[in-house]
């Protein structure tokens, strides 16, 4: 059938400016969903502001001091307040959610970095093995943490954002937008964290018990984007007088699973070691122990964040003991 | 072309802006030649953003578009009483690059197991499958009906079409080429608004529904029939979303250029027989597949009439791809068509069973289109045969796994994708223009406001693309 014999033709033609105008004003109110309202970009945001806080205040009366950064596990596991009054290391937790990529976690940490700083990459393997796209989350958090150089001009020389990627990012999205509905008709919080979550040094807890799966395999080797991002990262410290070294995030790995994991890990820390030094974990980033585990086998809760830290601040006295 | 990226418009607008300044400068020449101006300017505009997808595929555009008129030009010239003979020539000529592209892979290494390295390897350029096509019956109509050969510059602008060349409609010479002929860049306030709404609509298509669809498509499950259904219920809505999208994407541009293109679909899932399916689904192939193999072999009024439908129906699957898959997909639909024809007099099916029989065969007939690998195919059809597999468990453990918050998104999309089906079927009953309630300004306003709050961050390019 051709198109013209059809009665699709409009008595009055649809004009086609109403639609381009109707496009742009959605996508204004997107952008301003996105930034002010959507809860888990307000939660990022408003843990950003915290963790900033703290790192601050170690800049002003302990320096040097050291800035952790990885995914949620660094957030949910590394405690500025206990290392410091336990341990009297200063310690900021720039732990943040995987879903923004570990290059935008990273960017984000480097601002509060100073000369004789000591900086310490606690990004999970998973993030340093896939590809590292510029992730929507991710773009949503620069912007509105007022920092969208993050994604378009990136410190790390990592693959920028282009300006049309930033704009197609600052929209809800479908998973977003029913996810939401699927909340509201359930009655349950709108994101599974709350602002309260986060203590004053910006280590994350929370009362949210999930039941959750054994973790996912991943590969014994970098990737491509992974082995880039590290070498950037040493680059860039080195430059700047910081200390830089990898510390493994622990997962909650079962029983009969821990030779695997910890072989796995082993050999990649063997591919990182050459880029930069690797802080000692005897467990190779495995804990057996679910009782340390709060709602995913990445989150510690509070007795699993009591011994990691120990065992942190014990790795990180060693390594820095023998700093030159 | 990739209609769903923004480059892609980036590309248009740069070139569209190129063209029409050179227009302006050009504005003292003679109508005459302000007219072979515009064709130029289309024809460089159409060159332009086929380069720009790639150089391979560009190249064998050109290749077998100038090819084409040249051995038809040849044809003509020198020998016109015995050109039908030279024809068998020319046509297998013409289909040369697409076998080699298209089906030497698996002619050397699946079928003959000779694991060449090379072949493995080769890209399909975008399209190929598409425009070989058009040429094809570009020759055939121009041979048959005994028409004269048109110039040069309209043949290309009629062969390299931008809107259509890399997924259709498969354009044929007394549609297109008369409009490529009378081509001048008159802008239409009327025809823009027309276009702009078809562009609304296969963008609401591709980017709302059919990508959104895509990242919910699992094919993981070999056993469970519920999983397996459930995945060719997605795989077959996100197809035509993609597939329907593209096409109305390309009327919408060829209509806002003044170029009336052919509407490839027309709501297929509201068909209640296997032959009204194929009288909505990749319209312009079907009738290609008609008018070129079924016809000459003489149709349906002949005793082989069966072997005739079951030989353009594989021939159908062979054009979607080399695979022994989509041969099975085309066998199943050419048994369909073939019961239906057979059957539907005597049965007098009502229409709601035959509509359930005709979504029963097409989704079922979507494995054979999407799992290329042959053991695991006919595992899932297995499956999806044997009763014992709809049992209690295997329900449990499909709502288990649609029953996360990704589930919930999944029966959403469906939901939306159900509505737009029924608004189709509703435009379908009254008026048979399925896209008519479409058209209406408030809805054009709601689809716009859908793509922008639904539309994923990154698109899954064309499924038709590999075709």
């Amino acid at each position: 059938m051709d198109s013209s014999t059809s009665p699709f033709e409009p008595q009055r033609p649809v004009r086609a400016a109403t639609l381009l105008l109707t496009a742009c004003a959605v996508w204004a109110a997107c952008v301003a969903y996105t930034l002010y309202l959507n809860p888990e970009v307000a939660h990022y945001v408003g843990g950003a502001r915290i963790k900033t806080a703290w790192a601050r205040m170690l800049t002003e009366r302990h320096s040097p001091k050291t800035v952790v950064f990885g995914g949620s596990s660094c957030e949910f596991s590394i405690d500025g307040e206990r290392l410091l009054n336990l341990y009297q290391l200063p310690v900021a937790n720039f732990g943040g959610h995987a879903g923004m990529g570990a290059a935008l976690i990273a960017e984000s940490a480097l601002g509060e970095l100073r000369s004789g700083d000591t900086l310490i990459v606690a990004v999970e393997p998973g993030l340093l093995t896939g590809t590292a796209d510029q992730t929507s989350l991710g773009i949503q958090f620069s912007v509105a943490t007022h920092h969208p150089e993050w994604v378009l001009r990136p410190a790390l020389g990592v693959e920028e954002a282009s300006w049309i990627q930033v704009l197609v990012a600052l929209r809800p999205g479908g998973y977003h937008t029913f996810t939401l509905l699927g909340k509201l008709i359930r009655g349950q919080p709108l994101y599974r964290y709350q602002l309260r979550d986060y203590r004053v040094s910006g280590w994350a807890q929370t009362a949210a018990r999930y039941p959750f799966n054994d973790p996912e395999p991943y590969p014994a080797s970098l990737s491509t984007n992974g082995r880039k991002l590290l070498e950037q990262l040493s680059a860039w410290c080195q430059e700047r007088g910081i200390h830089v070294a990898y510390s493994l995030p622990w997962c909650y790995t079962p029983p009969e699973d821990v030779a695997k994991f910890k072989t796995v890990n082993a050999e990649l820390l063997t591919q990182i070691a050459p880029i930069m030094a690797v802080l000692n974990d005897t467990r190779l980033g495995t804990d057996s122990d679910r009782s340390h585990f709060a709602d995913t086998n990445y989150h510690l809760n509070e007795s699993g964040t009591d011994l990691r830290c120990a065992e942190f601040a014990q790795a990180l006295k060693s390594w820095q003991s023998r700093l030159p | 072309m990739n209609f769903a990226e923004f480059r892609f418009w980036g590309y248009l607008l740069a070139g569209l802006a190129v063209v029409l300044l050179a227009r302006l400068l050009a504005r003292s020449l003679p109508e005459a030649r302000r007219a072979t101006f515009d064709k130029l300017g289309l024809l460089a505009l159409g060159w332009f953003l086929l380069f720009c997808v790639s150089k391979t595929t560009f190249v064998v555009f050109l290749i077998v578009a100038v090819g084409s008129f040249a051995g038809l030009k040849w044809l003509l010239t020198h020998d016109p009483k015995r050109h039908r003979h030279y024809v068998w020539v020319l046509i297998p000529l013409q289909l040369l690059p697409l076998a080699y592209y298209k089906y030497a892979n698996f002619a050397a290494n699946q079928v003959l197991g000779l694991d060449l390295l090379s072949l493995k390897v080769l890209a399909i350029p975008v399209g190929i499958s598409f425009y070989t096509f058009q040429k094809v019956a570009f020759v055939i109509d121009t041979l048959a009906f005994r028409q004269p050969l048109p110039r040069f510059l309209d043949y290309m602008n009629f062969a390299g079409f931008f809107p259509q060349i890399v997924a259709g409609p498969i354009e044929r010479r007394s549609d297109l080429l008369p409009q490529m002929e009378a081509f001048r860049f008159r802008w239409s306030l009327h025809d823009f608004n027309v276009g702009t709404g078809w562009i609304v609509v296969g963008l609401f298509f591709k980017l709302c529904l059919a990508d959104n669809l895509a990242g919910h498509f699992d094919g993981t499950s070999h056993t469970n029939a519920y999983l397996i259904w459930m995945a060719n219920l997605i795989f077959g809505l996100r197809i035509y979303y993609d597939f329907a999208g593209y096409s109305l994407i390309a009327l919408g541009l060829g209509r806002c250029l003044g170029i009336k293109l052919t509407l490839n679909f027309r709501s297929p899932y509201a068909s209640s027989s296997s032959i009204e399916f194929w009288h909505r689904w990749h319209i312009t192939l079907s009738q290609w597949f008609r008018d070129y193999i079924y016809v000459p072999l003489g149709g349906g009024r002949v005793v082989w009439w069966a072997f005739n439908v079951a030989l353009v129906f594989v021939a159908s699957g062979i054009w979607h791809g080399a695979g022994w898959n989509f041969m099975l997909w085309g066998a199943v639909h050419g048994t369909a068509l073939i019961l239906n024809r057979l059957l539907g007099p005597r049965l007098k099916l009502p229409t709601p069973i035959g509509w359930l029989l005709t979504m029963a065969t097409s989704f079922g007939a979507w494995l054979a289109f999407y799992e290329t690998r042959t053991e695991v195919l006919f595992e899932k059809a297995k499956a999806l045969l044997t009763p014992r597999a709809y049992n209690l468990t295997a329900l449990h453990e499909a709502l288990q796994s649609w029953g996360n918050a990704g589930g919930f998104v999944m029966i959403c999309f469906l939901v939306l994708s159900s509505g737009v089906l029924l608004t189709e079927w509703l435009s379908v009953r009254k008026t048979d223009q399925p896209y008519r309630l479409f058209f209406r300004p408030a809805v054009l306003i709601a689809l716009i406001i859908l793509i922008v709050v639904l539309a994923p961050g990154k698109n899954n390019g064309f499924i038709y693309f590999a075709f």
